[in-house]
């Protein structure tokens, strides 16, 4: 059996729509898109599939949380663009419907669930 | 003709997964839609950070109760990567049969699903029947008809002995003889044929782009299977293409998944024998280092990825992209310029593990009232003012 072929790179935030647009044309798919948070610091991660089934996983860090909208590359990145925002409070620079959370709801869940769940915990 | 918007599906105790999506109309054609999620958000990857590795399997495989062999597989091949565990041969023999008798099972619910929805009662009656079969097996085979229990890193934690082997055998046929049967019975139904064909069509092109998995991106004609990938179970041992249409509507889609239940079958007899050995694993186990990874398997539905931030004993994140996820987006290329009354087929295409289309509410957004309308009244062309 072979085994997934996994790449992890991070890139800065101001470079990351260039990445994209290149992967797209080299024929990359978009199959995941997810948020995360380490101590302050705000994180983006892009999953890409290539063409030869290597995997991609682009991370870029998000010190104000401002990250940029990869809708116009990839259509799909649009449900996990819209949960990060509402999971984590990553501002995209646009209006978004909210997709998990009642329209209105303006607090990040996972804040919530850190603070209730966690209590601020570290698995690190 | 007013401008309607109509809320289909909404939070229900019994659905399993609540969705809701607004359908909005200009002279009763769909202009757009919207959908809401999260109806039902249980915190599963957040819940995941606060688990060792050991105890993940069983959390991970009860976020669904009709593919939950499908999440644990991937949560195992994710912490198999972080480790550096290849599971041993018996076990990936195993995790294969398990597999395709899940997608068995999901794929006879959702076409008994769709027959009911539709209105083709008796196709459902045969589908459910023939769906015991599979369950039985599962729980011959594991002890349970739902949640297996099966996953363990590098190994299962349940053996497919030779006797129930020849059991699993047997069932296979009689499977088959039923599926063949309702193949037939369904194909033959031009009344059915018909809410299905050229409905929903969703192209090989705007499939590619939206990213959607599984049955839906192969009844387009897109060639992807995480079975082909050789990275999971036994799939590279034996022989077989993915099942794929051209035309993208709903007919492909049921055919789709018709076909793939025979080719199920097909598959485990290919496994059978399965090799002797040993096919336990490990329990516990620690990470070195922090490491980034995945795992993914074929859900009936389709790639379900998972992604994992590993620390030494809990992961620092997981990630989880159930197929469904993947395949939301389709519902509104598929139903613009439709009708509302192809909407119930549209939506039960993606199989998208739930059926909420048995009443609707009607909102006149002109005169600000809402009236609510049978499944049937729409669907048989009774709701005049849509």
């Amino acid at each position: 059996m072979a085994k997934e072929k996994v790449f992890n790179e991070s890139i800065d935030r101001e470079k990351v729509l260039e990445r994209l647009k290149k992967e797209k044309k080299e024929r990359s798919r978009l199959i995941d898109l997810s948020g995360d948070k380490r101590g302050d610091s705000y994180f983006i991660v892009y999953h890409l599939e290539r063409e030869n089934g290597e995997i991609f996983n682009l991370e870029v860090e998000l010190k104000d949380k401002k990250a940029e909208r990869a809708i116009s590359i990839f259509e799909n990145a649009d449900l996990y663009e819209r949960e990060c925002r509402e999971m984590y409070g990553l501002e995209f620079g646009e209006e978004m419907k909210n997709l998990f959370l009642p329209s209105g709801a303006k607090e990040p869940t996972v804040e919530k669930l850190r603070e209730v769940i966690e209590g601020g915990e570290s698995n690190a | 003709m007013h401008n309607l918007q109509i809320p289909l599906g909404s939070y229900h105790p019994l659905m399993k997964d609540p969705e809701h999506f607004k359908i909005y109309l200009q002279d009763g054609k769909i202009v757009d839609t919207d959908l809401f999620i999260g109806y039902n958000h249980r915190g599963i990857e957040k819940l995941a950070e606060m688990k060792t590795y050991d105890k993940l399997p069983y959390l991970i495989e009860r976020i669904c109760g009709i593919c939950s062999n499908a999440h644990s597989s991937a949560i195992s091949r994710a912490v198999e990567n972080a480790a550096g565990i290849e599971p041993n041969k018996k076990a990936r023999y195993i995790r294969s049969v398990v597999a395709e008798l899940e997608r068995i099972q999901s794929h006879l619910l959702w076409f008994g699903t769709q027959s009911h929805s539709l209105g083709f009662d008796e196709l459902f009656k045969d589908s459910l029947t023939c769906r015991e079969h599979p369950l039985d097996l599962l729980e011959k085979i594991s002890g349970s008809r739902i949640h297996y229990g099966l996953s363990e890193f590098g190994g299962t934690k349940k053996d497919i002995t030779p006797e129930k082997q020849g059991v699993l055998k047997k069932e296979l046929g009689e499977i088959r003889a039923l599926t063949e049967a309702m193949k037939e019975d369904f194909s033959s139904n031009e009344q059915y044929t018909h809410k299905l064909e050229n409905i929903g069509v969703l192209s090989k092109k705007k499939a590619g782009e939206i990213g959607v998995v599984g049955p839906v991106a192969k009844a387009s004609g897109i060639n992807l299977d995480m079975r082909l990938n050789g990275v999971n179970g036994a799939y590279s041992e034996i022989d077989f293409e993915a099942i794929t249409r051209k035309k993208g509507d709903c007919l492909s889609r049921t055919e789709v998944r018709l076909d793939d239940i025979i080719q199920s079958i097909e598959i485990i007899e290919q496994l059978l024998p399965i090799p002797k050995g040993k096919h336990r694993g490990k329990g516990r186990i620690e990470i070195d280092e922090p490491i980034k990874t995945i795992g993914r398997a074929e859900a009936p539905r389709g790639e379900n990825f998972h992604y994992l931030h590993a620390g030494k004993k809990k992961p620092l994140r997981l990630r989880i992209r159930p197929p469904t996820y993947a395949n939301f987006m389709c519902l509104h290329e598929m139903a613009m310029n439709g009708k509302i009354a192809d909407a119930p087929a549209i939506v039960i295409s993606i199989d998208p593990c739930f059926n909420c289309t048995d009443r609707m509410c009607v909102i006149d957004l002109d005169e600000n009232t809402e009236k609510v309308r049978t499944f049937h009244e729409i669907v048989e062309g009774k709701d005049k003012d849509a």
